[in-house]
């Protein structure tokens, strides 16, 4: 087991005379087995990020237990920080007037890589993230998604066994995105165990062996995304390229249009068929039923509490 | 000693690409203009070893109370510390050498002043005793590292810039950097032996004179002594402060 978590609590005092109390971390229990892309999803403020600081040994639980491969991480924080790399999304924790190279040697040294090994593994790492040809450029000259993978390539420098994505697609275009989602396939692969927050949902359902839904600093479920989306018991989709009016038929709960697809909302598999005998009857061709997304799952399950936090 | 050099190596990094952070270089001249001016004119050029001394301690003082006080708020600021504070290492001896870096730049202030009195007023001190000099302004730097790394302690949970500004004209008094500690209040002068400047500044004031140092062990030994103790304060002050923010949660500014 990469990571077990056991009624984990975090409070914060907040206010001037810090006499408010805000709980973070509500005995959030999750085990996240070796080799699992695990995500965790969840509004702002949910406790997220909190969760992945008291893996990193950077904040103390005021409850509850965590460990990571059996240490505890607040008895035994030496011996887990070899264990974990960190990645944050954006800029935080970059030196914009460093190059990249400076970067990872930096914190090479920051992760006892005797010289020699730290300069290998800098240029093996530049290599990989495909960085080389800018690896003595300074890090404020790059763009998003070459931050990002400074970010990651910064995070491996120790070869941790477990990472922690904190939000590292934000604010990244589609294809640095997908390209960032293909080195996380990659890492699973070489064995090590990912543990990522994010607000995407296409995202965790992509890259996501399984993933936790929290709110409240609580699990809400935890599954793979798939089999999240046929528990939970929504709603089913049935979705086509038709401009056709389908809201009348009996079963239907709302319409919506995406990208010149209709998606409809039903009651049941019995609504579905209703719709899909319309359309067909109608001549439409392109149409599916779609069991929920995880999006769907998300909103459902978490609530639609948009800016809210 | 491989994490102090690396903080030291990156911090000089980073200063070579901020020149921003120099402007402390960019006062020093004003003050070697304004007590030059009143030495020189005043026909004082016994004076002369305290108006070179002034600009080039202010000096280091500067950035012992600027960049390096600096280092730590920046990284909590832009979330590094985060991350050096989840590192394997202990992350004192790299803030450490990074404080050190800083101060390194210390011996500008001192090329500075000298340029500027032998270009503007055609003088130049002699250094009698130049090794005494020398170890003096060494000692300093040692003792400016220990009382840099105090201040970025400090500074890490007391961001306001309100105590940096206040560090500056009450040390420039009680060090005897503008005037010589016999010339205070008696009241003040015992003070004073708490401040290593003070003794950075007697002992380098009698390294520029001609007659024999005395006790120039003692006084080194003071410097150093007082530089250690805040060296320690300094690293134990910074090893509590990021064990509170550890335990408060508020390692993160954001």
């Amino acid at each position: 087991m990469s990571v077990r978590v056991r009624d984990l609590t975090r409070t914060y005092r907040k206010g001037r005379r810090k006499n408010e109390e805000v709980t973070a971390l509500d005995g959030l229990s999750l085990d996240i087995p070796s080799n699992e892309v695990h995500g965790l999803l969840g509004p702002n403020g949910a406790g997220k990020t909190t969760l992945c600081k008291v893996l990193s040994t950077v904040l103390l639980p005021t409850g509850g237990s965590a460990e990571v491969f059996g240490l505890d991480v607040v008895a035994q924080a030496h011996e887990v920080r070899p264990l974990i790399g960190i990645v944050f999304g954006g800029e935080r924790g970059l030196y914009g007037k460093l190059t990249a190279r400076q970067t990872l040697r930096y914190w090479a040294a920051l992760y006892k890589l005797p010289d020699t090994r730290a300069k290998a593994r800098t240029d093996e790492l530049l290599d990989r993230l495909g960085l080389t040809a800018k690896a003595d450029d300074l890090v404020e000259t790059y763009s998003r998604g070459m931050k990002q993978r400074l970010h990651l390539a910064r995070g491996l420098i120790g070869d941790p066994r477990l990472i922690l994505l904190d939000e590292p697609t934000t604010g990244m275009d589609p294809v640095a995105a997908h390209d960032f989602r293909a080195l996380i396939g990659e890492l699973r692969a070489e064995g090590r165990t990912i543990l990522i927050t994010t607000h995407d949902m296409d995202e965790a359902e992509e890259v996501c062996d399984r993933v936790t839904l929290i709110d409240h600093g609580r699990v809400l479920a935890t599954e793979s995304p798939r089999g999240l989306a046929e528990m939970s018991g929504l709603h089913r989709w049935v979705e086509a390229e038709t401009a056709l009016d389908v809201s009348g038929l009996p079963g239907v709960l709302g319409t919506e249009r995406r990208d010149g697809l209709l998606r409809v909302r039903v009651v049941d598999d019995a609504a579905a068929r209703v719709v899909l005998d319309f359309l067909l009857d109608n001549g439409v061709r392109s149409v599916r039923a779609v069991p929920p997304r995880l999006e769907d799952v998300y909103l459902d399950l978490v609530g639609r509490r948009g800016m809210e936090v | 000693m491989r994490l102090f050099l690396t903080g030291v190596r990156m911090q000089w990094w980073l200063v070579r690409r901020q020149p921003d952070d120099l402007l402390t270089l960019c006062t020093i001249p004003f003050t070697v203009l304004m007590l030059m001016s009143i030495v020189v004119h005043s026909g004082r050029a016994d004076l002369l070893p305290n108006a070179f001394l002034a600009p080039v301690l202010i000096g280091l003082w500067g950035f012992a109370t600027g960049l390096a006080a600096e280092v730590l708020v920046t990284e909590r600021w832009t979330r590094s510390l985060e991350l050096g504070m989840a590192a394997p290492v202990s992350p004192h001896p790299v803030y450490l050498g990074r404080v050190a870096a800083v101060l390194l730049l210390g011996v500008a202030p001192l090329v500075e002043t000298w340029g500027l009195g032998w270009l503007v007023f055609g003088v130049t001190p002699t250094v009698h005793h130049p090794w005494v000099f020398w170890a003096a302004m060494g000692a300093s730097m040692f003792a400016m590292a220990g009382t840099g790394l105090l201040l970025a302690a400090f500074m890490l949970t007391n961001d306001t810039g309100h105590y940096q500004n206040f560090l500056s004209f009450p040390i420039y008094v009680l060090s005897g950097v503008m005037v010589p500690v016999q010339y205070l209040p008696e009241p003040l002068q015992p003070l004073s032996h708490a401040v290593f400047l003070s003794w950075s500044a007697d002992l380098m004031r009698d390294a520029l004179a001609p007659a024999p140092v005395a006790a120039v062990w003692w006084r080194l030994l003071a410097i150093v002594a007082l530089g250690a103790a805040a060296l320690v304060a300094g690293r134990l002050s910074l090893e509590l402060t990021l064990r509170r923010v550890r335990r408060a949660g508020s390692v993160a500014y954001a």
